[in-house]
């Protein structure tokens, strides 16, 4: 399975490489360092693992801190990304995001920690934002998504459905960030590696 | 200082049924966010966080003690915001104690007690305490803590006066653990409980009575320190855990990942619970006089909110009185030859030429009849004296004075719990061998009932 979801990512990769750019030595460049990126983070922790905790029915987490020092947390609602983790964007409820966007205008930094409930397998992402929008309609059904696959594992341990689709999810902030760590995050003698 | 909504109202969110996090950040302002495993209320200003592998967060509170902490209840999953200032680490100490009893409990449970365990309570103040704002669509209902009516006290201080009583009349160990477990179920409607006593030559405790079990399960033995009833006769105090299954799930997956990083070899086996295969909550009270263990009174229930903070008071109360039962019937001389009302044994079954092969193996001093196993230790040699001398003589009627008297059958000359012996082997034998009985017929005294043929083999 695992030796698959790499095949899967050189040819995503290959196919996906820059294009509209001129020379071979860009395109090459780029391809090279996506490759190894996958092969780095896929030998260090497990493919299946890393994108496990991006897939539906994770549960996320943002924190962030003020300039007064004063760290904040919230739940979030999805992340993916789109370029194996150079970026990645997390969706926020609306509802819930003052204190998140106030504190990323002036400190910009950011965690993300998504957790899969059952096997408390969890990774954490540590960057600083790019930006932060409104979520486009066109990503509404990810976000929903997102909800009810969060609201199948959970009620599979016990949270009705009824109470985890009563969480404010939509209209939501799109948080787009740059990765610059991953961190294995389920508890245990390894928690806290830094794995990228 | 004073919140809109009080920390003593929001004790649901700190049983721990659904997981808190945290967000810290270190001395360069870069933020931290990880689960944790226990937020304890301490009082209205204070609660202590659990620092088990949490490193980072750790770190981070040294450099900056500000952090944020997000609960929920478990009834409705509003969201709450506790604001903290990290003030001190406590290694030890009562508080400490009071929260490593829960992750010392799981942990034994899933073979963990080396990697999975309190490193600290990090006791922090509570600045501020906020409703999450917007975080549901529907209003949750209203936020009364669970709590005790008036004419709920009515009954439990009733139910606490009937418990008592019943305890004083009951003439017999088996009568007494019986009325205690029957009591609890028609006062407190609690379903599935046990009974486990301690034998102080085997660290183990030995379950005597059961109620709500498909199969009785009387003559599990549970070693002194291992799992959730092992670690609460350990450490002698009250445990109540909600959630059970995430903190199973939790442990697990901590276990999963140090059995990846130093091989599987390394850890324990995982010790089953004994009762509910699927219970989500449990209350284990230790049954103690002064420092002396008596034994364990297990709770447990399907629903993850079942057992509230007024319950494990009220139980510790209920607790020492069971402990003082059983240690008055367990030390009274049992030797006078008073009339005592005989339990109703079952009736034998017709004879109809069975045989039975009895087997004690010498070196697991253990008997297993029909090549099924039976009873070992004390009880499995008291039943053995007791088929060779039947056999031998034809005598049926023995007394706890002559077993007591046989130094072959090694019981302790003080605290022996020879009627929780004899209980044991009764019970096994029903479940067992139903041929076979062991009556009590007086005060000191029991007889054996059998109409089957046994073969007694020792090897």
């Amino acid at each position: 399975m695992r030796l698959l979801k790499l095949a899967y990512l050189f040819l995503k990769n290959l196919l996906e490489a820059p294009r509209g750019r001129s020379g071979a030595g860009v395109r090459s460049e780029a391809f090279t360092k996506r490759i190894l990126n996958c092969v780095i983070i896929g030998r260090l922790m497990g493919l299946d693992r890393i994108f496990g905790c991006m897939e539906a029915g994770t549960s996320v987490f943002i924190g962030t801190v003020g300039a007064s020092g004063m760290p904040s947390c919230v739940r979030a609602i999805g992340v993916r990304s789109d370029d194996d983790l150079a970026t990645a964007t997390i969706y926020l409820p609306m509802a819930t995001s003052r204190e998140t966007l106030a504190n990323l205008a002036t400190t910009h930094r950011l965690a993300v920690v998504a957790t899969r409930p059952i096997e408390h397998a969890a990774i954490q992402l540590k960057g600083s934002s790019i930006t932060a929008r409104l979520a486009r309609d066109d990503e509404e059904a990810f976000v929903r998504s997102r909800l009810e696959g969060l609201a199948d594992v959970l009620d599979s341990l016990g949270v009705p459905r009824r109470v985890t689709k009563s969480f404010a999810v939509w209209p939501a902030f799109a948080i787009e960030m740059r990765v610059e760590h991953i961190f294995e995050q389920t508890p245990g003698p390894k928690a806290g590696t830094c794995l990228r | 200082m004073s919140f809109a909504v009080q920390l003593s109202d929001l004790k649901r969110c700190f049983q721990g049924v659904v997981p808190s996090i945290i967000a810290t950040s270190d001395g360069s302002g870069v933020p931290n966010v990880t689960y944790i495993s226990q937020v304890h209320f301490v009082d209205e200003q204070h609660v202590a966080l659990s620092c088990q592998f949490f490193n980072k967060t750790r770190r981070n509170l040294d450099e900056n003690p500000l952090a944020c902490v997000e609960v929920w209840d478990p009834v409705t999953l509003q969201a709450y915001r506790l604001r903290l200032k990290f003030i001190r680490s406590e290694k030890s100490g009562p508080l400490f104690d009071q929260m490593s009893l829960r992750i010392n409990a799981i942990a034994s449970h899933t073979g963990m007690t080396d990697v999975f365990r309190l490193i600290a309570a990090e006791v922090c103040h509570v600045q501020a305490v906020e409703v999450v704002e917007g975080f549901l669509t529907d209003l949750p209902p209203d936020l009364t803590p669970t709590s005790v009516s008036l004419e709920g006290m009515r009954t439990e201080v009733r139910g606490l006066q009937c418990i008592s009583e019943r305890i004083n009349r009951a003439c017999d160990l088996e009568s007494l653990l019986q009325v205690v477990l029957e009591a609890l179920e028609d006062y407190f409607h609690f379903a599935h409980t046990s009974v486990l006593l301690f034998e102080e030559a085997t660290s183990r405790l030995v379950t005597l009575a059961s109620r709500g079990y498909g199969d009785s399960g009387i003559g599990a033995e549970v070693r002194l320190g291992k799992g959730v009833i092992g670690t609460v006769a350990r450490e002698r105090r009250v445990l109540r855990l909600s959630n059970l299954d995430a903190d199973l799930r939790y442990g697990r997956a901590i276990r999963r990942e140090a059995a990846e990083h130093r091989g599987a070899t390394a850890l324990e086996m995982e010790v089953p619970l004994p009762g509910l295969p699927d219970a989500q909550s449990v209350l284990a009270i230790p049954l103690a006089i002064g420092d002396r263990l008596i034994g364990v009174l297990s709770a447990e229930d399907r629903d993850p909110n079942r057992f509230g903070e007024w319950h494990e008071a009220y139980l510790e109360i209920v607790g020492n009185q069971i402990a003082l039962g059983i240690d008055r019937i367990l030390t009274r001389s049992d030797d006078r030859d008073e009339p005592v009302r005989p339990l109703p044994a079952a009736p034998l079954p017709p004879a109809s030429g069975r045989k039975h092969d009895l087997a004690y193996y010498k070196s697991d001093d253990a008997i297993l009849v029909d090549d099924e196993y039976l009873i070992r230790n004390v009880a499995a040699r008291i039943l053995w004296k007791v088929l060779r001398e039947s056999k031998r003589t034809g005598r049926t009627e023995f007394s706890n004075r002559e077993m007591r008297l046989d130094p072959s059958l090694g019981l302790p000359p003080v605290k022996d719990n020879l009627e929780s012996r004899l209980i044991l082997l009764r019970h096994r034998l029903e479940a067992k061998c139903p041929d076979v009985q062991i009556v009590p017929t007086g005060r000191g005294r029991f007889a054996l009932r059998t109409n089957a043929t046994l073969e007694l083999v020792e090897r």
